[in-house]
């Protein structure tokens, strides 16, 4: 419990430290939003009438000290490109990234596991050999390859889908999910091939491990000992790499959505840099690392659940 | 009919050198309660041959001739299933690590539990627990409620040889095999160990098969010995004799590496 509470505090401290590195980032990255806005022709005086508008005119500390305290209030500002709420905004393109997210995680999971238990207990050495050579393959090609390969053989070869055609989920919800499953698979290969690799790992550790002997030396199969001793001491180092996985695959989103033009807040992100729209980079810089935190805060509080050596230090 | 025959058992490495057998022709028996010491340094065969006892030896790994029968029962003939019929229940196993010999994220109890979860579906929770708490007592782990609780990274390194006891006398086997399991114990937990197991052997009968280096703990628990010196036997009989009068040259180097203090010189 204490632990628990001490976890949760710096992960507040930590998240206060990297929106103050994001805000500082904009102050020292050259660019203006006034130039996007008004066009490079304008007049100085009406740049600075605008940047006092903005509030740009102000000292970079009290700015930063503003924009924290209305975030705290929940009002993460407005978007000087859509002139409209952060939040408006981002109540329309989060639910898509984080639907993705989610989908493509539960397949690298649901895929993953039984493979690298599979992999993690076969003694034939060539199988092994043979999807590991694959799995090597398939772990170094960039999610935004397959993306493109998935866009060009279902998309126009096959004209399963129609790649830019992306279907919202009010219009349809089985529309939405089927559009999103070749980007949530594209992002999932990689992680699936790090993960199968890894599970199978760890798998082949344990089974040299002494406990096992004991068990085999007390007349159980070894099947029965995979599932009641091997497994849960060989997911304790996955489940953290899951955890990882599920940020990673979060920050993916940012060029899948790019690749199959999806409107979430990883295509919201990559145009509101463009356009120096301070706000919303802000806000989706914090989500992004509030998720990244969450994911490892979870993942520590299941090994804390599955290894007892790690309660009692 | 003794309870355990091996005759003539060879054993070979598939790594080994070609004539390098880790167990070269070693033919022994044991008759039921009896307590059978089986003494060398390390790497003269002794575990491989327990092993090869509880067919546990992965054939992948090594070759091996000869026969063991363990109560009538051919172990080289056996099938994995049959293997499994027999281990936990007829024979059991206590290895030299006993910090490693136990799975470190579950409870001690629930292990110690183990061959009755494999052997005796047909108990109920409660009727394996009262089982469990007995065979811990009889270990000689009083506290046996309490600690049956804890996670093997909790308990000390005597406790946890203990536990192990437990855990192999827990479905009242024929036959024990302790494989060096006083070697990483010091001398005062050793020697409580050994009280333990002749109170075992007293009281229910338990044949052991006590493995080690240790020519003093052997002396003190068992009645007859074998010598084992590079995957041979070179001497066997009563220990008292051997220990009076050893006739091979190694048994005489292995009666001397005992310190001073306990052979009484």
């Amino acid at each position: 419990m204490r632990q628990i509470i001490k976890k949760t505090a710096s992960l507040i401290i930590t998240l206060f430290i990297v929106s103050l590195l994001a805000f500082l980032a904009f102050q020292i990255i050259p660019g203006d939003p006034t130039t996007k806005i008004l066009g490079t022709s304008a007049s100085p005086e009406k740049v600075a009438a605008l940047r006092t508008q903005l509030g740009l005119d102000r000292p970079v500390w009290e700015r930063y000290i503003d924009w924290l305290v209305s975030f705290l209030k929940g009002d993460f500002g407005t978007s000087y490109n859509y002139m409209r709420p952060v939040r408006s905004l981002l109540a329309d393109k989060l639910p898509v990234t984080v639907l993705l997210t989610v989908m493509s995680f539960a397949i690298t999971a649901a895929a993953a596991i039984p493979l690298g238990i599979v992999l993690g207990s076969i003694r034939n050495a060539l199988a092994d050999h043979l999807t590991m050579i694959l799995d090597q393959i398939i772990m170094a090609v960039p999610p935004f390859f397959f993306g493109i390969i998935a866009c060009y053989l279902f998309g126009i070869v096959l004209k399963w889908f129609l790649p830019g055609g992306y279907v919202p989920l009010s219009a349809s919800i089985p529309g939405c999910l089927s559009y999103l499953l070749l980007p949530a698979l594209s992002l999932a290969l990689p992680r699936i091939a790090m993960t199968v690799r890894m599970l199978r790992g760890s798998i082949r550790h344990e089974l040299t491990q002494n406990y096992v002997l004991t068990a085999q030396s007390r007349g159980m199969p070894l099947r029965a000992i995979l599932i009641r001793h091997v497994m849960r001491n060989a997911m304790i180092p996955v489940v953290t790499f899951l955890a990882v996985s599920a940020a990673e695959i979060m920050t993916g989103t940012i060029i899948i959505e790019q690749v199959f033009t999806i409107p979430g807040i990883g295509r919201l992100l990559v145009s509101s840099i463009g356009n120096r729209d301070f706000p919303v980079v802000q806000a989706i810089v914090v989500i992004l690392a509030a998720w990244i935190m969450i994911v490892n805060f979870i993942a520590d509080l299941l090994n804390h659940w599955m290894d007892p050596r790690m309660r009692s230090e | 009919m003794s309870l355990l025959e091996v005759e003539n058992l060879r054993v070979h490495f598939h790594d080994a050198a070609p004539d390098r057998f880790a167990v070269d022709g070693v033919s022994f028996s044991m008759e039921e309660g009896d307590i059978l010491g089986l003494v060398g340094e390390s790497g003269t065969g002794k575990t491989v041959t327990s092993m090869c006892i509880g067919g546990l030896l992965p054939r992948w790994k090594a070759d091996t001739q000869g026969s063991i029968r363990l109560d009538g029962t051919e172990i080289f003939d056996c099938s994995q299933k049959e293997l499994n019929e027999i281990l936990g229940k007829e024979l059991t196993v206590v290895f030299q690590e006993p910090m490693t010999s136990f799975n470190p994220v579950y409870r001690i109890g629930r292990q110690i539990g183990e061959s009755l979860y494999v052997h005796r579906k047909d108990l109920s929770q409660s009727q394996r627990n009262e089982l469990i708490l007995d065979a811990m007592r009889r270990a000689g782990l009083y506290e046996a409620e309490e600690i049956s609780r804890r996670y093997p990274h909790e308990l000390s390194g005597g406790m946890l040889q203990r536990a192990m006891i437990a855990a192999a006398i827990v479905t009242n086997p024929k036959l024990l095999i302790a494989d060096e399991i006083t070697t990483a114990l010091d001398v005062t937990m050793q020697a409580r160990i050994i009280d333990q197991l002749k109170r075992l052997n007293r009281e229910s009968g338990m044949s052991i098969l006590f493995i080690s280096h240790d020519m003093h703990v052997v002396n003190r628990l068992c009645r007859q010995v074998i010598v084992m010196q590079r995957g041979r036997i070179v001497e066997s009989g009563l220990t008292k004799e051997i220990f009076a009068n050893p006739q091979h040259e190694y048994t005489k180097r292995l009666i001397a590496a005992i310190p001073s203090r306990y052979s009484g010189r």
